[in-house]
């Protein structure tokens, strides 16, 4: 019994265990013979040229120095929240620690924003905003794909804001997401909150209050929602946004902000 | 009180479930931070950066895709 039952458990094990670990092992030697030779010599051959690429790359990188620096707000502006892993973010824990940096660096001379944003968390939105308005260098924003909701207020903050031709701006009522207890007053914090989104717009930018405010509760112009979408040029016939353009004329902005400033230095 | 979500995008996009989330973390490397995904041991795959400086965005080996060794 003693010698059959060890008998047998070794062959439980001899047939377990080898066929988990000679399996793997014997597959890649079948396969290489029948045809795969050729993409390993290949591999073999490229490998060490992207290696020396790599390497080559690392130490001859010209030394290129940008007095430019560009913030880019892309996705969902987010919030003490984290969203799920589907949503592409910008974190404000990530901008603002970078926009300190960008105001402290005697390098930084100038700040390029570039949002394509769907939105956000509004208190992360207007933090943002208000550190881009506050900062002590010159700032030019560029509206490309898309600038919406909380965008606005982001894309307004700068000294200078330029659209694309294509880009487009939706301007609608900030709404609650959720359960919502206690009706009036939730809706009381709504609208203060709606608020301080106007109140920044507005402060910012040549747009009038009663104009956004118009935007913002237009019926019929948004399938599902109230509120309006602007392309390009209309943004800036409005007076939301300051002139059509992408990147050379932010540039080139940016650059002409920069030398006043530098001028406005050297007389004081 | 909530975060209020100042955003065109529908709520049940923003928060829908069943979604796998990406073996993903934020690390400085060269100085940068950047957000990275582990793919073995110590070799993580570049997934973007996060710095302001244009410059380090041509830097071949910090392209989105590229493989470090840390």
């Amino acid at each position: 019994m003693y010698y059959n039952s060890g008998f047998f458990n070794k062959k439980i094990h001899a047939a377990n265990l080898p066929t988990k670990v000679q399996n793997p092992k014997q597959a890649p030697p079948i396969t290489p013979p029948v045809a795969p030779k050729p993409s390993k010599r290949k591999t073999k051959n490229i490998k060490p040229e992207i290696e020396a690429i790599k390497e080559l790359g690392e130490s001859n990188i010209p030394t290129y120095k940008s007095n430019i620096h560009c913030m880019t707000i892309i996705g969902q502006v987010e919030g003490h929240t984290i969203l799920p892993p589907q949503n592409k973010t910008t974190k404000y824990e990530h901008l603002i620690p970078q926009l300190v940096a960008v105001d402290q660096n005697p390098d930084i001379e100038g700040m390029l924003v570039i949002l394509n944003t769907v939105g956000g968390d509004v208190e992360a939105g207007l933090a943002i905003a208000e550190m881009i308005k506050g900062l002590s260098k010159p700032t030019v924003s560029l509206v490309l794909g898309g600038g919406h909701s909380i965008g606005v207020p982001i894309a307004v903050a700068s000294n200078y804001s330029f659209i694309a031709p294509t880009a487009t701006m939706t301007i609608h009522p900030v709404r609650l997401t959720g359960l919502v207890i206690g009706v009036p007053a939730t809706l009381d914090y709504l609208e203060r909150m709606q608020d301080r989104v106007v109140q920044f717009v507005v402060e910012n930018s040549n747009i009038t209050e009663e104009n956004f405010r118009e935007l913002m509760f237009k019926m019929g112009d948004l399938s599902r929602d109230i509120g309006t979408v602007i392309v390009g040029k209309d943004a800036v016939k409005c007076g939301l946004i300051d002139e059509l353009g992408t990147i050379s004329e932010a540039t080139a902005k940016l650059k002409q902000l920069i030398e006043e400033k530098n001028l406005q230095g050297g007389i004081h | 009180m909530d975060d209020v979500l100042y955003t065109i995008m529908p709520i049940s996009t923003i928060f829908e479930e069943d979604t796998k989330p990406g073996n993903y973390q934020e690390i400085i490397y060269d100085g940068i931070q950047m957000q990275v995904e582990h793919i073995h041991l110590n070799k993580f795959k570049i997934i973007r950066l996060y710095s302001t400086d244009p410059a380090d965005y041509l830097k071949t080996y910090l392209q989105p895709g590229e493989i470090i060794n840390i």
